[in-house]
């Protein structure tokens, strides 16, 4: 038997099963903490995680009687494009409060495009000075929306 | 109710809401033709920036992009057999190959017209119809607005999805993150776990960007296309003139603009179904059925007229019983209850500059359409489809990021949009439709409400929830679309049984 190294693709019959297992663990759990509410206060919700619990059961048993069309089709198109687009949003947000709207904003234009194979430097740089030009105009000075502050600009354009 | 709308009208034409509308239907007719970006997208993207805004020029904003979007669709439809929203599938079977013996522009012409004469009947069907439906819910009590909620969900839940099952989960979910926080009978708190932030339960902005926004952006980084729309396609030469051959589209302006209205007025049943109707009942009833699908303008006519008719007539359950004709109303009405609207009679006694207003401005925006919708227009805001998906991708995320984090002014809130959109980016994945999560969030506060307002008025009674003709015929209604799906594949089995 050959071995290519590459791992099996998660199809989506395998995501549905995680999800559905997540949702039965989850609802279980907040069911538990439910029960420490008065009775009023818990009977809605408790109802809801019973049933939410109960259709994960019937999807679960479902998904494995009957598979649906497409279950075997690989979950993410491309994984390593998936998870280099998330790592990116979950950095961008962990240091947009540190560093600010403006220079993170930058930084994301470029980076996911060019982390993701596209050179063309003129078509992304000018789309990046266009978009947090149009954004500054209108929602900084126009409406006066509140965004993360700027560690850097204030400091490079001295103000 | 007339009074009302002349009364409406000034505000509506107040140069701010005007602005609202022509900005609205401008990103909406750039939002509808990107494919991978649907109106709802929009929408939820575009809510949490009008916070703090008059809610006239929000409305008019929403509006604007509702009936832009819709048309926007048939853009990337005609010229690059793309669908840009899924409602616009129709448009493709004839727009395309018009598009191929060198007819683009007069395919354009005739879906922008059309799309608006759809647009414009159903936003006069809102106009007729709404406010007298509203006087029938003032029948209504704290039992039957339970019932009222649990038959939105109902819909919601069962006819939106492929897999029912897979749509009443999703309302649990809904649900569920309605009942964060302090309960508002109670007190109590409920799924806070000490933090500050989750006291007054998550904000509906952030939970409806989260669901629409952030699943196109991981889309469009996973599929990383690298190339936009070739600029060619967009030099478009008008060659010939709808208005000179209007008599050819009259009967299908008519039929498909029924057929929208009714399908639209359905709650649950408006989206992509009702152009593919249209365009089967033009062909059905055509002298040469057999041109169909082989660039025959009629195709394009019905496809975008029954796309434009469902549009305003979605809002005609959601404004009066709160309950959504489309997944685009079910924002909707998020939206509303942002700027602190609620669905039902008292809108239309409590805000009626207001509500009237929207209205007209569904009325009004339909109009804009064939002017900000023509040939010219059509070569500008496509310019947006020169734009490669994976440069356009980080945008989308950022202006996200600008609704969501001024609505607090906390990091708290985008960490939660991020989190959401990763969860609504699995349940696209595994066809788990995300209407009946907006539905669950905006129904469910107000079901848990009155079931205990009804409760504690007959002392624990639970007999009060049916004691009334109107809650029992609400009852039956949930239970015919509860048993919709077995009713369906019973009448299939009987069909395919007779056919055999």
């Amino acid at each position: 038997m050959a071995v290519t190294g590459e791992p099996a693709p998660v199809t989506r019959a395998t995501a549905e099963r995680v999800f559905l297992i997540v949702l039965m663990a989850g609802s279980s759990a907040l069911f538990y903490e439910a029960l420490n509410y008065p009775r009023a206060s818990f009977a809605f919700p408790g109802a809801i995680l019973v049933l939410l619990f109960g259709c994960s059961v019937a999807a679960l048993l479902r998904g494995r009687r009957r598979p649906a069309a497409g279950a075997e089709a690989a979950f993410f198109d491309h994984p390593s494009r998936f998870a280099l687009a998330l790592l990116l949003l979950v950095a961008y947000t962990a240091v947009l409060e540190t560093v600010g709207y403006f220079t993170t904003g930058f930084a994301m234009i470029v980076l996911l495009p060019v982390m993701l194979g596209y050179r063309e430097w003129r078509v992304i740089l000018s789309t990046a000075a266009i978009y947090l030009l149009f954004v500054w105009l209108v929602f900084h000075v126009i409406f006066q929306r509140e965004m993360a502050r700027d560690f850097f600009l204030p400091w490079i354009l001295g103000y | 109710m007339f009074e009302s709308l002349v009364a409406a009208i000034p505000g509506v034409f107040a140069w701010k809401s005007v602005l609202g509308m022509l900005i609205g239907m401008s990103a909406g007719l750039m939002i509808g033709a990107l494919p991978g970006l649907t109106v709802v997208t929009g929408i939820a993207l575009l809510i949490p920036l009008t916070f703090g805004i008059d809610p006239l020029v929000a409305l008019g904003l929403m509006a604007g992009m509702y009936n832009g979007g819709s048309y926007g669709g048939a853009i990337t439809a005609i010229l690059l057999r793309i669908p840009g929203t899924p409602a616009s599938v129709a448009t493709v079977f004839d727009g395309y190959p018009m598009a191929q013996r060198g007819e683009a522009a007069y395919a354009l012409q005739v879906a922008v017209v059309s799309g608006t004469v759809g647009s414009v009947l159903s936003a006069i069907a809102l106009i007729l119809l709404a406010p007298p439906l509203a006087q029938v819910t003032l029948l209504f009590g704290p039992a039957e607005y339970f019932w009222v909620a649990m038959f939105g969900m109902a819909v919601v839940s069962m006819l939106l999805g492929d897999e029912p099952i897979k749509g009443v989960i999703a309302a649990c979910l809904g649900l569920l993150i309605g009942t964060v926080g302090l309960d508002q009978v109670s007190g109590t708190e409920r799924f806070v776990f000490d933090s500050i932030d989750l006291l007054d339960g998550f904000s509906i902005l952030t939970l409806l960007t989260g669901l629409y926004g952030v699943p196109p952006v991981l889309m469009m980084a996973e599929k990383a296309a690298k190339r936009g729309m070739s600029g060619d396609l967009l030099k478009l030469r008008r060659v010939r003139s709808v208005f000179a051959e209007w008599t050819r589209y009259v009967r299908i302006w008519v039929r498909s603009s029924v057929i929208g209205i009714v399908i639209g007025i359905l709650p649950g049943a408006a989206g992509a179904m009702t152009s593919i109707i249209a365009w089967n009942d033009a062909k059905a009833t055509a002298k040469d059925p057999e041109s169909f699908g082989k660039g025959n303008p009629e195709g394009v006519a019905a496809s975008e007229c029954g796309n434009g008719a469902d549009n305003a007539a979605a809002m005609i359950p959601a404004l009066t019983l709160g309950v959504p004709g489309s997944g685009v109303a079910a924002v909707i009405l998020g939206g509303l209850l942002v700027h602190g609207l609620r669905p039902g009679p008292q809108l239309f006694h409590d805000h009626p500059d207001i509500v009237y207003g929207f209205l007209i401005q569904m009325l009004v925006t339909a109009c804009l359409l064939i002017v900000m919708g023509g040939l010219i227009a059509t070569r500008v805001f496509g310019q947006v489809l020169r734009l490669p998906p994976i440069v356009l991708a980080p945008l989308i995320f950022l202006m996200a990021v600008v609704g969501v984090y001024g609505i607090h002014v906390t990091i708290f809130d985008v960490w939660v949009m991020l989190a959401v959109g990763v969860v609504s980016y699995t349940m696209d994945k595994l066809n788990f439709p995300t209407a009946p999560v907006v539905l669950g969030l905006l129904l469910g506060p107000m079901a848990e409400r009155e079931l205990r307002i009804a409760l504690s008025v007959s002392r624990g009674d639970v007999g009060v929830l049916f004691s009334s003709v109107t809650a029992w015929i609400v009852i039956v209604l949930t239970i015919a679309v509860f048993m919709s799906p077995w009713i369906r594949d019973w009448w299939r089995r009987r069909e395919s049984l007779r056919a055999a």
